[in-house]
């Protein structure tokens, strides 16, 4: 219990980064994910690899300043790239993506071995960059992370009514004579410097983690995506918050997989049991409806002007006795219940 | 220069090249990032009931995560609540955040040795000799790679059509009785085994390079499946032998060196490919350019002449007049003309010749179908 | 005349909206027949439910008596454009050659004859010199007379296509419909999704309106008529509900 207060202190300072990172992952990561380019934040993770090597044998220096340079310049040299592969080529996006992944984490690769044989001891600080550590997340990266988590939600809200209406529609918002690069490069710079930002602290696999799973369990709450937004930094907080404190009070549990698993449990209720779009929901809607179907049958043959010789006296006892229909001098009406009924069968709401 | 690294990593790169035409011409390129990562639960998992790092059940619990993984993608994608990149970034970190925790807590004192998984250790695998009646025959990996190499081979020997036709046209296959999740498992089964095997001699993230890389460049020039097989393998070969090459002389990393290779000799085939290349579309649509406007002059002179005037020449100036187009482009184009002989210039009167006036009719029939006296 | 189609009680459902309902059709052998509606109408779904690809709610669909399982090989289906990937690595006459591949079963290659039949498919539809180029470097309608030649070698009994015209120049489509009267004149039933009204007197022999329900069905001098036509194209089965709430 003696160093409760200094566990407290670190716990404080974990949670609240990974927390912030959590807020701007998850919003950034669900535009991202309604571009179809989600796994973007995977592909740059990794490709800002030898961007911080080469930082650090270019300056000598393992200023976090340098080597955050050095990732962002990786970063968009790989975005360029990729952009690059898209234009010119019929490969699909994702096998650029793969491809630069792979190609970059593995010139970083080759670069770290230059940076062991020139002896510098620092070497297994640099790999742990971008594998992350959220342990050793410090009270001045807080303080970076949130003020660079603010800038890019500032940037999100200033041009929210643009960045809406080019997900939603490219080629229209260009012909509004909107700059369709303008704003790519807008989502893309801010998709950088989350993944930048967040790698050091959280690691590439938790990286690419905050960016999808928080989208993809908000996106079965609402059709919205001002709320689809909000809930998935909601959750992106939520979960980082609720793994870094399960890692720290259990230290045998490092921050990042547990973060993850917090996600994919947010992620996994949100499928099942979200109304509506739930899957739970629409399973027990759709064979519900299956089966009332098949039962009132009879009822749509009579609503459809089929001839009616082919029902059945008991078919038409049965509609009779359920109130669908009523006979009148030979003619069969239907009657509210029924109509009522019909407009479920046939118009699929109730 | 060690020949057993070296045929390692050659037999490395044509089995991931093989599966890896298949994976990215199936759009599942992602899927194989995923694979390699969620393969260490399965491998900690059975470690859990064999614990021996040298048992290959380990590699039986890899190849079944990796078709688990795929399988739950899938389900996501089929409950159409997300779509299949999003699927992949929600599935695979949770796998692998399991088999991280499951390593951290249960198994912290073993081998199981995360950074490498991630990284591979193909300058080890000649230590881990495999001993046949007390003889050694060379490195266990070799003969793990080529074991699966030769199943690949056969695989898409057997089931070349049926793979094919799977690939390119889902609803044909179903249509004429063809079983498409059993195509589609097996090649599933293929590339997981594949990435099981070369993420322990390469690493996981390097694994993506070997099985995409060579695809993506092959496809840069081929036209038809066959050749694109052939000429991945034959750049796998190439990558990884120049890659080991470079990283033996200049002692680097082997699969760091083998997949910047890759990289590099996908952006070489990406600007200059014959007919796909950057070089040669830009050139193709510079001559089209000049073709279309050489068309146009030609074409306003054959109306001009042809039909409107009963083969009367037109001149110079009225041509220049009647085209709108800048001075500088009607010059250029002009000379073009006459440099081609195309045109007659008869004090500054301007007739088709007969190579303009089939010029005229091969463009004109080429760009708008039709056909004109 | 035999039946060659014999739909019953087809009734099918995506999720909880209804798409077709109680059809019941029956196809006599021989016959070129337009399956005419509106957009959204379930032609294409029909079409689809019709050889499995889709699983109805309700009902069954017979060719010559027999499941679709049991009498797959004489059943040729071209489907709506873009289901395939256009930039998949593969020449015309590959493509055309993949409607052998039923017939050949497992494990065994195409011959030189099946080539053989695949470049006469080529030069009915008229593409043969285009035999060795990617199908990315087609038009639109060079596409999709690739798509019939593959079709036609796989010399089935009954054919459905799903808007077979779509995107096509007028000359494309007078060829094709040539083709698809030959096939008619061997004897072969063949079921075509359809979008022009004005054409459908000179192309085809039968007619199913369909909208949802059917319409009507039969030879075309006798249900295309001004009144049914009108019935399909205005008659939205909930529309109709909604007007008259209580019917
Ligand atoms: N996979 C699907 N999931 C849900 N609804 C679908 C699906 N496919 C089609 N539908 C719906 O079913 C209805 C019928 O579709 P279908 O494709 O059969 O129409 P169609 O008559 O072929 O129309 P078109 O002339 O546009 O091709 C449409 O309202 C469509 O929205
Ligand atoms: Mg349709």
């Amino acid at each position: 219990m003696s160093d409760f207060i200094s566990i407290n202190y670190t716990l404080i300072i974990v949670v609240l980064g990974t927390m912030i990172l959590g807020i701007s992952a998850g919003a950034i990561g669900t535009i991202s994910i309604l571009r179809r380019q989600a796994l973007i934040g995977d592909a740059l993770s990794h490709a800002t690899l030898p961007g911080v090597v080469l930082a650090f044998i270019l300056t000598g220096q393992k200023d976090i300043w340098v080597l955050l340079c050095g990732a962002a310049i990786a970063a968009v040299v790989s975005v360029s790239l990729i952009a690059l592969i898209q234009k010119y080529t019929k490969i699909k996006n994702d096998a650029s993506l793969a491809l630069i992944l792979s190609g970059f984490f593995g010139f970083g690769q080759v670069l770290l071995v230059f940076v062991q044989r020139s002896g510098n001891a620092s070497q297994a600080g640099l790999n742990k960059f971008i594998f992350g550590q959220a342990a050793t997340i410090l009270r001045a990266d807080v303080l970076f992370l949130g003020i660079v988590s603010l800038l890019i939600i500032l940037l999100m809200l200033l041009f929210w009514k643009e960045i809406k209406h080019f997900v939603f529609n490219k080629e229209h918002f260009q012909t509004l004579g909107f700059s369709s690069i303008l704003l790519n490069t807008l989502i893309l710079s801010l998709t950088i410097l989350v993944v930048v930002i967040g790698i050091r602290s959280v690691g590439v696999i938790l990286m690419s983690a905050l960016m999808i799973s928080p989208g993809v369990a908000s996106r079965q709450w609402s059709d919205k995506l001002s709320v689809n937004v909000i809930l998935a930094s909601l959750f992106g907080l939520i979960s980082g918050a609720l793994g870094a404190y399960i890692s720290a009070i259990k230290a045998s549990l490092p921050t990042g997989p547990v973060v993850v698993i917090v996600l994919s449990i947010i992620v996994i209720i949100s499928l099942f049991f979200s109304p509506k779009r739930g899957i739970i929901y629409q399973a027990r809607r759709n064979s519900t409806y299956k089966k009332t179907l098949i039962k009132y049958k009879p009822l749509v043959h009579i609503y459809s002007g089929n001839d009616l010789s082919i029902l059945t006296s008991t078919e038409l006892d049965f509609l009779v006795k359920e109130n669908l229909i009523e006979g009148k001098d030979d003619i069969i009406k239907i009657t509210t219940d029924g109509t009522q009924l019909l407009k479920y069968l046939l118009g699929g709401i109730l | 220069m060690n020949i057993e690294i070296l045929l390692v990593a050659i037999f490395t790169s044509i089995s991931c090249s093989i599966i890896g035409v298949f994976l990215v011409l199936r759009k599942m390129s992602m899927l194989t990032d995923a694979i390699s990562h969620t393969a260490l639960l399965g491998i900690v998992i059975a470690y859990m009931f064999i614990p021996d790092l040298s048992s290959p059940f380990l590699i039986i619990g890899a190849t079944i995560m990796g078709l688990i993984t795929v399988y739950l993608v899938e389900l996501l994608v089929k409950t159409k609540r997300t779509n299949n990149d999003a699927a992949t970034g929600v599935v695979f970190p949770f796998l692998f955040a399991i088999s991280i925790i499951l390593i951290n807590t249960l198994f912290k004192n073993t081998h199981l040795d995360i950074d490498a998984v991630l990284l591979g250790k193909i300058e080890f695998v000649v230590f881990d000799r495999l001993i046949l009646f007390g003889m050694d025959i060379g490195p266990k990996s070799l003969y793990i790679i080529l074991f699966i190499t030769i199943l690949l081979i056969t695989m898409s020997t057997l089931f070349y059509k049926e793979i094919k036709l799977v690939i390119f046209d889902k609803s044909l296959a179903v249509t004429l009785g063809i079983s498409v999740t059993f195509i589609h498992y097996m090649i599933i089964t293929g590339a997981s085994l594949t990435a099981v095997a070369a993420f322990d001699i390469v690493g996981s993230i390097l694994v993506i390079a070997l099985m995409v890389g060579p695809a993506a460049t092959a496809l840069q020039y081929s036209k038809s499946l066959f050749r694109t097989l052939l000429i991945a393998v034959a750049i796998g070969i190439f990558n990884s032998s120049l890659g080991y090459f470079l990283a033996y002389t200049f002692n680097l990393s082997i699969s760091g060196s083998i997949s910047t290779i890759t990289l590099l000799s996908f952006l070489v085939a990406m600007i200059t490919a014959p007919s796909k290349g950057i070089i040669s579309t830009i050139m193709r649509q510079h001559k089209q350019k000049n073709d279309f406007n050489l068309l146009a002059l030609l074409f306003h002179i054959y109306n001009h002449s042809y039909i409107t005037e009963h083969m009367k020449p037109i001149p110079y100036e009225l041509l220049s007049v009647e085209l709108k187009w800048s001075e500088s482009k009607f010059t250029s184009v002009f000379t073009n003309a006459v440099k081609n002989e195309y045109l007659k210039n008869k004090d500054k009167n301007l007739q088709l010749t007969k190579d303009g006036l089939d010029f005229v009719r091969n463009k004109h029939y080429k760009y708008f179908k039709e056909e004109i006296e | 005349m035999e039946t060659a189609i014999h739909i019953e009680d087809l009734t099918v459902a995506y999720g909880i909206n209804p798409v077709l309902w109680d059809i019941d059709l029956d196809i006599p052998q021989g016959i070129l027949l337009a399956i005419v509606g509106p957009n959204g109408a379930g032609k294409s779904t029909l079409i689809k439910s019709a050889i499995n690809l889709i699983k109805p709610i309700s009902g069954h669909v017979l060719f010559y008596s027999h499941k679709y399982e049991n009498i797959r090989k004489q059943i040729a289906y071209v489907p709506q454009r873009g289901s395939v990937d256009w930039d998949f690595p593969t020449t015309v006459i590959d493509v055309v050659t993949m409607g052998t591949y039923g017939k050949l079963g497992w494990f065994k290659r195409p011959t030189k004859k099946n080539i053989k039949n695949s470049i006469e498919a080529l030069k009915k539809v008229d593409m043969e010199k285009y035999a060795n180029r990617q199908i990315s470097e087609l038009s639109g309608g060079q596409q999709q007379r690739v798509f019939l030649a593959r079709a036609l070698v796989q010399d089935a009994n009954i054919y459905f296509m799903d808007e077979p015209f779509q995107g096509v120049d007028i000359k494309t489509e007078k060829a094709i419909i040539t083709l698809l009267k030959d096939l008619k004149k061997q004897n072969k039933t063949v079921v075509v999704v359809h979008h022009d009204l004005d054409t459908v007197e000179d192309y085809f022999d039968w007619v199913t309106l369909l909208n949802m329900k059917v319409i009507a069905h039969g030879p075309v001098a006798e249900v295309f008529t001004h009144e049914n036509i009108k019935k399909t194209y205005n008659s939205n089965a909930l529309v109709k509900l909604r007007d008259d709430s209580n019917v």
